[in-house]
């Protein structure tokens, strides 16, 4: 018997078995697949998964550079296209979709070897907080199947938990690659807007839109971003980041202090609004910073209390404009029709799921005359002066402590019925979207068995920063060792043997 | 902001979206719920701020009007629903064009 989990194990651990050749990188990936394949029924976490894993590139042999995912398997959000697998954005409407091309993100995690092991469920076109805006699937929470995994990158931050994968990519538009690791008790990061070239990402709205990686550590986040992050002429928006490639060096120290640095804690983000055990797991963050050698003090910051109303006005706007492209001629779904009108609303009708159909005629609501100026126009204007206010902390502070969510994973269909209440899950994550900062949650506890994320924010391109605190609380507090019972490790081979 | 079933339609139009009568209904009171919480933004003077459409302040990017990825129309047409001879195919969206000069 094959006890071996690739997806269990750290990038670390993998380049060590192949190092040692322990493993080769053709038994990581069949191995990869035969455990999602068997696991995978319990959490739902992915919509499609690479029967064979022949004709991907294999990188054998040859040296293993830091940077080197070799053999890493990876689950990859279905709003990424792929080449050689359906994207779909679990939406009826690009049910059975092949892309022609491979997203940039995908395409530089497979040159620096990563193995694609299939696609993560998500919410319809990412819009969503539970994913259970799928229109193909269900995600159980690994930590309680009756929970939600959180959204809309809740399939890869399942996968991520449960083992089945070492990473995952999501995309964060207001926290759905952050909300969901929450949910799920692993990492997510929102690097710097503009840092990963959003090339081949499915895009709801532009100038939010962010796409991130989900670990178990720190560490492995910091890898992929060693891959991930670098100018891409494809993107407009792709930024050349400073920090480019030295992320993982920012994390390499075996016991990090953080002496002399200064976090904020917004008032605003632990009042009454977020659950008292949320609250608790943020003030002991505090002191664990404390211990680490940074000053913690209280700060305010009044605007972002109207985060959450601009967010929606915007996403819902530019998502209006973005899924006009959804009209059966190009590609997707057609519902027949003699008239092209008819053809064109009958397709988008049909095609698009409730929540979806939501948000765009919110989204049309606020950019049609009469409504431009009091709603979208009003809601760009508050961006301008919470994202003022935001980059305004960080001349005192060197970084941002909050909750990630207000709550714990909610349980499956709760919400379902109070789009609000659905919305109110991402309060906490849409500040750093509407500023364009990074950010990242990790693991900072756990309630009643559920996992609790705590959320740093840092400055534009403070990404490094961000992930020198978050490798340091991780170190200091071991909260991210801890697993769901069913995702234990396995990491015997058959090759070296 | 109280969005009706008016509104609604006319929204719905607008979007390219047809909805039934019960989902006209839930939409109605969604929106006037979400739109009723949006309301508070109303308190936060914003007159004298410049809108921020986007996190980074870039000049727009040009590249040249060259074709690249010629060899890929066979791939992009794979995925559409109609195709002839390297078009999209849609519904007649012109009709008695001709027999009017004819005339």
């Amino acid at each position: 018997m094959n006890d071996l989990k690739p997806g269990s194990l750290s990038i670390q651990k993998i380049q060590q078995l192949l190092r040692r050749r322990e493993v080769c990188t053709d038994e990581l990936r069949g191995a990869a697949v035969e455990d999602v394949s068997r696991r995978d029924q319990d959490v739902g976490s992915f919509l499609t998964v690479r029967g064979s894993y022949e004709g991907q590139s294999v990188n054998n042999g040859g040296t293993v550079s830091k940077a080197s995912l070799n053999g890493v398997p990876c689950g990859i959000k279905d709003n990424l296209c792929t080449s050689d697998l359906p994207t779909t954005c679990a939406s009826q409407m690009l049910s059975g979709y092949r892309p022609p091309y491979d997203a940039t993100a995908v395409k530089l995690l497979r040159r620096a070897g990563a193995h694609v092991v299939g696609k993560t469920n998500m919410d319809e076109f990412a819009m969503g907080s539970s994913t259970e805006n799928s229109a193909f699937a269900v995600t159980h929470n690994p930590w309680n199947s009756r929970r939600v995994p959180g959204g809309s990158s809740g399939g890869s931050a399942a996968a991520v938990a449960a083992g089945l994968v070492s990473f995952a990519l999501g995309s964060d538009t207001g926290g759905s690659v952050r909300q969901p690791a929450s949910f799920c008790g692993v990492v997510g990061m929102k690097p710097t807007y503009g840092s990963i070239s959003r090339y081949g990402l499915v895009a709801f709205a532009s100038s939010l839109d962010q796409i991130g990686p989900l670990a178990r550590s720190v560490d492995d986040c910091a890898r992929v971003l060693d891959v991930l992050v670098r100018h891409d002429e494809r993107d407009s928006t792709s930024v050349k980041h400073p920090e480019a490639g030295a992320f993982a060096s920012a994390v390499s120290e075996s016991e990090p202090r953080l002496n002399g640095w200064r976090i904020g804690v917004p008032r605003e983000f632990v009042s009454e609004g977020v659950d008292e055990p949320v609250r608790h797991v943020v003030r002991e963050a505090a002191d664990v910073f404390r211990q680490l050698g940074a000053q913690v003090q209280q700060c305010s910051l009044p605007l972002i209390n109207h985060a959450l109303s601009a967010y929606y006005i915007i996403a819902c706007s530019e998502a209006s404009s973005n899924l006009a492209r959804y009209d059966g001629v190009r590609y997707g779904l057609r519902a027949e029709s003699a008239d092209v009108q008819e053809m064109f609303i009958r397709s988008r009708s049909r095609g698009f799921g409730q929540e979806v159909k939501r948000r765009i005629m919110l989204g049309t609501f606020a950019l049609s005359a009469g409504y431009y100026e009091d709603y979208y126009l009003k809601a760009a204007r508050l961006r301008r002066m919470i994202s003022d206010q935001l980059n305004g902390s960080f001349e005192e502070y060197d970084l941002l402590l909050t909750p990630t969510t207000p709550t714990v994973a909610f349980r499956l269909q709760e919400r379902m019925d109070d789009p609000l209440a659905m919305y109110m899950a991402d309060v906490c994550t849409i500040p750093a979207n509407l500023a364009g900062i990074p950010a990242i949650s990790v693991p900072g506890g756990f309630h009643e068995g559920l996992p609790v994320g705590i959320q740093l924010m840092a400055d534009r391109f403070d990404d490094r920063k961000l992930l020198t605190a978050a490798r340091a609380f991780e170190l200091s507090t071991g909260h991210h060792r801890r697993r769901p019972s069913h995702a234990e490790e396995g990491e015997m081979g058959r090759c070296g043997r | 902001m109280s969005v009706g079933m008016d509104d609604v339609e006319r929204i719905s139009q607008l979007a390219k979206l047809r909805l039934d009568a019960e989902e006209k209904k839930k939409m109605s009171q969604d929106l006037t719920e979400i739109l009723e919480y949006f309301a508070q933004v109303e308190e936060v003077d914003t007159s004298s701020v410049s809108p921020m459409f986007h996190p980074v302040d870039t000049d727009n990017v040009w590249r040249e009007d060259a074709v690249s990825d010629a060899e890929m129309t066979s791939e992009v047409l794979r995925e559409a629903p109609q195709t002839s001879d390297g078009f999209f195919v849609v519904p007649q969206t012109v009709t008695g064009a001709k027999e009017e000069q004819d005339e």
